[in-house]
């Protein structure tokens, strides 16, 4: 019988990395495409404007 | 009828604060061994004093308050708000032996800000305090987003039913997983995952951009501390504007509004839930009104020809609404330039997202967007219903990790602790508009108190009023805990004078 891994080490096992940047990356792609809409709206709002 | 509280009571919540305060006092270690890297002794004795009150108060109440009693839900928020209160109180004493600080009072509204992940500070000549100090304010800010009692119960509370019951008292009622432990130990992967990546960053932004590697390494990581936490605390006055780098600036913004994501939306994406993150209430909330206050903003400070050109236009609004919005309150202009540049308008745009605040169970502030959405679903509901014929049943849901059916007592809810918000944001701004300020000047600031965001419009100084001091602490305290576990607190002290036995 091989000893129960502890809650923390469980969450830290290799094969889970993957997942995980995977999820940073889809938070991070999430925020630039919020970003972009600023940029366009400032780019639209300085042309109208003018 | 209220019930006088039991001895037992009082036994059980003085452990359970003990342990807390204890955290804080053992969490002072980290400023102390920076201070003494440095050779800043005089930090360096502000922490053993500092560390020593937090210590014997913290032993001292668990050996006087020994009991084998599990916390029950009314004993849970009490530990959760009064151990915020007394964490305030001893965690204040380095800010106050460093001089910096006007009076004791000043000392604790910037230990509350940075609990509270708020921001605001009446801290004088930040640019030259020590590198220990800034630690313990980036440290505090951190901790608070992760929640006092988080850390607690990763390190102190283990095996503990009743941990829970805390955990809910200080404002995140989310189980990542099945057990609360191991949920305090998914919020920290989450947190140190982002610490490592995002500090490295800056690090190398920052080091790029002309700073010695050292300072620079500080620098990353305070400023990391206060996006992630959405507490806005950075190291030098002119804030984020310091660094006057686009690069820096976009890094800040990534790290911030990810800090102010739910952490079960972190943790659905993080285990490949990955659609989550466009059918989420929360986000689509959050990009809807991120989006729209920052068109009315963009619209009105381009026809107001404030700034020159649409790169510039964007870099500064956007900034100042993604760091509102998130309750961040990082800033890339002058706090009077809210006022002499932005208008009324400006304001306004700023006010509201300030006020609708980041995600549930996040480390910001706010209404929050998980409300915005619930309550936005319930009143097309309603309209619905009206255009239905009368036999029609209407329902609707909302997707947060799930499928949930709206129900009245979702949609209650949620109105009671936003109408509890909107009615802190006007005490606020009225308190400030009878003290003199400009009636939007004091909404801006009372708003982003209670939001616990942190940008200022000019009206936080250390010559203030003392009695607004006072309201915006307590403003900052009920704001981040939601109100419900304050009011048990306070709901404790009435019972132990006025219950019935």
């Amino acid at each position: 019988m091989t000893p129960r891994e502890s809650g923390f080490r469980a969450l830290l096992r290799r094969e889970k990395w993957p997942q995980y940047v995977g999820g940073m990356l889809t938070e991070t792609a999430f925020i630039l495409v919020l970003t972009a809409i600023a940029f366009v709206l400032a780019v639209v709002a300085q042309a109208v404007v003018r | 009828m209220i019930l006088r509280p039991r001895k037992e009571d009082h036994l059980v919540i003085g452990k359970y604060t003990g342990k807390v305060v204890t955290g804080v006092g053992l969490l002072m270690i980290v400023p102390l061994l920076v201070s003494a890297f440095f050779g800043e002794w005089d930090t360096v004795v502000d922490f053993v004093i500092g560390i020593s009150a937090c210590l014997v108060f913290g032993f001292g109440t668990q050996l006087l308050c020994r009991t084998e009693r599990d916390l029950n839900w009314s004993h849970g928020l009490v530990v959760a708000s009064g151990s915020w209160g007394v964490a305030t109180i001893l965690g204040a004493l380095p800010h106050f032996l460093s001089g910096h600080e006007g009076s004791y009072l000043d000392a604790m509204f910037d230990v509350m800000s940075g609990y509270t992940t708020t921001g605001l500070y009446l801290l004088q000549d930040l640019d030259h305090i020590s590198m220990g100090l800034n630690m313990w304010r980036h440290l505090l800010t951190y901790a608070g987003g992760q929640g006092i009692v988080v850390i607690a119960l990763t390190f102190l509370f283990k095996g503990t039913a009743g941990a829970y019951k805390v955990y809910v008292g200080e404002g995140k009622d989310e189980r990542l997983l099945p057990n609360v432990v191991q949920t305090a130990q998914a919020i920290w992967l989450v947190s140190l995952t982002w610490l490592i990546v995002g500090t490295l960053a800056l690090f190398v932004t920052g080091w790029s951009l002309g700073q010695e590697p050292v300072r620079a390494f500080f620098h990353a990581m305070w400023v990391f501390m206060g996006a992630w936490s959405t507490g806005g605390f950075a190291p030098q006055s002119y804030n984020t504007f310091w660094f006057h780098s686009l690069t820096f600036e976009t890094i800040s913004i990534v790290i911030m509004i990810a800090g102010s994501f739910n952490f079960a939306l972190h943790w659905a994406l993080w285990t490949g839930k990955r659609k989550e993150v466009i059918r989420n209430v929360e986000t689509i909330s959050f990009a809807v009104t991120l989006s729209v206050t920052t068109l009315i903003a963009t619209f009105a400070l381009a026809k107001a020809g404030v700034y020159p050109d649409a790169m510039t236009l964007f870099r500064k609004v956007f900034y100042q609404l993604a760091s509102g919005h998130t309750t961040t309150g990082f800033s890339t202009i002058y706090a009077r330039a809210f006022v002499t540049q932005w208008g009324p308008i400006g304001l306004i745009a700023t006010t509201i997202a300030m006020a609708i605040g980041a995600s549930a169970c996040s480390t910001g502030g706010g209404i929050k967007g998980i409300r915005i959405g619930v309550m936005t679903k319930a009143f097309f509901q309603d309209v619905r219903r009206i255009l239905s014929p009368e036999s029609a049943v209407v329902r609707a849901k909302y997707h947060h990790i799930r499928d949930v059916m709206l129900d009245d007592g979702i949609v209650r809810t949620s109105m009671t602790i936003t109408i509890a918000y909107i009615t802190l944001y006007g005490l606020t701004a009225v308190v400030g508009a009878l003290y003199g300020y400009d009636f939007l000047q004091a909404a801006f600031e009372g708003v982003s108190a209670v939001s616990n965001t942190g940008l200022s419009c000019g009206v936080t100084s250390p010559a203030m009023p003392s009695l607004m001091k006072v309201l915006y602490i307590v403003g900052m305290w009920l704001g981040r805990l939601e109100f419900m576990s304050v009011f048990a607190l306070v709901g404790y002290g009435v019972a132990i004078i006025r219950g019935r036995r």
